[in-house]
């Protein structure tokens, strides 16, 4: 039982911890990667996140909120790496696609691309709640308590970062019509 | 955000189509991570009862301390292990005991230190906040921040009293590898800040980085007790017993944990409404240790000592002991959640039939709490608050 191996590893046992993150690493590196859209950088932030689960591992209360309880460590650490990572390019500029974009089966690839610059401009705190929402299902109460902030910042954040992807695909929409593109 | 919209069903179609599989390599780095991480134990985390299972740990560590503290330095001392060994009483110089050449640096200098350098043409630097590290081994000695180029990683030696010599590791900053310079190490009384004098030295660009004033920074691991903490604002120096030091941050929130007991340290603390709950739902915001204290007097889950008035860095601070009750009957068994600094999406609890004693003191319109764990008496916590100097300002040239 997965609360048996939770129990465990809060007692010091690497190897029930190991256990735990065989049987979910999975799930979280498919998180990391969604926020962050970087795997060297998914990677890394996987890596601490653990380790820092490990490190705090006894003062989780309740072993049935183990889930949750990595899941918040895990966006806390990629909402900072993605801080830095928008410091470090927060100067550099996105180039166009060049060439006409084929369809894909459920998204078009330009379509995609836009998904993509919109969501990189999004401050780290909506891309987390985005994933945390669209990605693994958590209703905005939940990602609030699991966060420690207001349910109502977190709604905020979603609308907000709603607002911003829409106006990144209107863009691609409206160059799309004046049969160009711009970054 | 309830309503299931196009951009919703875009956004889960994007966020579907990607890695889901982690790579083989998270599992050997972390296992390998985790067999050199220990476990925090709880009450570096939240203040819950184990503190006072620590508590009498401490107490026993304390009376076996006298007996046991001076045979412990001797073997430290003769064997010139570079395992972190207990710190001697307070010495003026890291060379006081006259090391060998060639020897590592003192443990007392094995510590990141800081400053703030003003601006360098030479080094075509900005002002800013600047450190140098020795390492743990006290074998090496690195600066950052001083701009690329410009760290002068360097072997060093204590090569008599007060004396280091360092080696440049590699050709850099106007310098070439094998670069020699003589410092004179020069530590204050309680060990807190050092002062490197440049004796004799190869390589002028390290001259300038190295020598000036430094202050120990006990945010890093350091095995002396004494020094500044720059992890909120204003910077803050104390002077703690010394022992081997992990610091642990938050906004706002400061820990200095040591094996033997830590100090906390928070800005602005806010209370929360309700004890029992965990909703944090905070008592609306007032400035000033006065409402902070009057805010869980009216709480009738806690209990609140008689404040006592005293100084604390010059500033007119308070003391109190503020403790959950024994049993609260509304939430029996449960730990109280208490406080979290106002700038902080974090909480503090308190086991009930526990208490901590809380020195508070507003500083220009904030107010910080220094609490001293495990809970002792205000004659043995003394020491500590009288060594609190409240903003510090960190050595500058």
């Amino acid at each position: 039982m997965d609360r048996d191996l939770v129990e465990a590893a809060r007692h010091g046992d690497q190897g029930a911890f190991m256990d735990l993150v065989r049987s979910r690493g999975g799930r979280l590196f498919a998180i990391a990667h969604r926020i962050l859209r970087d795997v060297d950088l998914a990677e890394d932030a996987l890596q601490d996140a653990l380790v820092i689960a490990w490190r705090d591992l006894p003062s989780l209360r309740d072993p049935d909120r183990f889930d949750p309880w990595v899941h918040r460590l895990l966006t806390n650490v990629c909402v900072s790496e993605a801080t830095r990572e928008r410091r470090r390019t927060a100067n550099l500029r996105v180039l166009p696609l060049d060439g006409p974009s084929a369809p894909d089966d459920l998204i078009g690839v330009v379509t995609r691309d836009q998904l993509d610059q919109g969501f990189r401009r999004l401050t780290p705190d909506e891309r987390a709640v985005l994933v945390l929402h669209h990605y693994v299902g958590y209703a905005p109460t939940e990602i609030a308590e699991m966060l420690g902030v207001p349910p109502g910042t977190i709604r905020s954040r979603i609308h907000h970062a709603h607002r911003a992807m829409r106006a990144a695909l209107d863009a691609e929409a409206r160059n799309a019509k004046a049969g160009g593109r711009t970054a | 955000m309830t309503e299931h919209t196009d951009i919703d069903r875009l956004l889960e179609t994007w966020f579907d189509d990607g890695p889901t599989a982690m790579p083989d390599r998270v599992v050997t780095v972390v296992a390998d991570r985790i067999g050199r991480q220990g476990q925090r134990h709880t009450w570096l985390l939240d203040r819950r009862p184990k503190v006072n299972l620590f508590l009498k740990l401490a107490v026993a560590a304390a009376l076996g301390a006298a007996v046991l503290g001076g045979a412990i330095f001797i073997a430290g001392r003769q064997t010139q292990t570079p395992t972190p060994t207990p710190i001697p009483a307070p010495s003026s110089s890291p060379g006081a005991s006259a090391a060998a050449a060639g020897s590592p640096v003192d443990d007392a200098l094995r510590a990141t230190w800081k400053a703030f350098a003003g601006e360098n043409p030479v080094l075509q630097t900005g002002a800013g906040p600047v450190s140098l590290q020795f390492n743990p081994l006290g074998t090496g000695i690195e600066a950052t921040n001083f701009g690329p180029g410009h760290g002068y990683a360097s072997t060093a030696n204590e090569t008599g009293a007060d004396r280091i010599e360092v080696v440049l590791d590699r050709s850099g900053g106007g310098c070439t590898a094998g670069a020699r310079g003589v410092y004179r190490a020069l530590l204050s009384d309680d060990r807190s800040e050092l002062t490197l004098i440049s004796e004799s030295e190869d390589c002028s660009n390290r001259g300038i980085v190295l020598g000036r004033a430094w202050a120990r920074s006990l945010a890093d691991s350091s095995l002396v007790g004494a020094g500044v903490v720059d992890a909120i604002a204003p910077a803050f120096k104390v002077a703690l017993p010394d022992d081997s030091y992990e610091t642990r941050t938050l906004p706002d929130f400061v820990e200095i944990g040591g094996t033997n007991g830590s100090l906390m340290v928070f800005k602005n603390p806010q209370p929360f409404v309700d004890a029992c709950s965990t909703d944090e739902e905070r008592v609306p915001w007032q400035p000033g240790a006065a409402a902070f204290i009057d805010a869980f007097r009216a709480n009738d889950a806690f209990e609140v000592s008689e404040s006592t008035p005293l100084t604390i860095s010059g500033h007119d601070a308070v003391h109190v002991q503020i403790g959950g009750k024994a049993d609260y009957a509304r939430c029996p068994g449960q730990e109280l959640y208490e406080y979290t600094p106002k700038n902080c999406e974090c909480h503090f609890v308190v086991g009930q039939g526990y208490a901590d004693s809380m020195y508070l003191v507003d500083i220009d319109g904030d107010t910080f709490m220094f609490i001293i764990s495990p809970l002792g008496t205000p004659e043995s916590e003394r020491p500590i608050v009288e060594s609190i100097e409240i903003p510090y300002e960190i050595p500058s040239r």
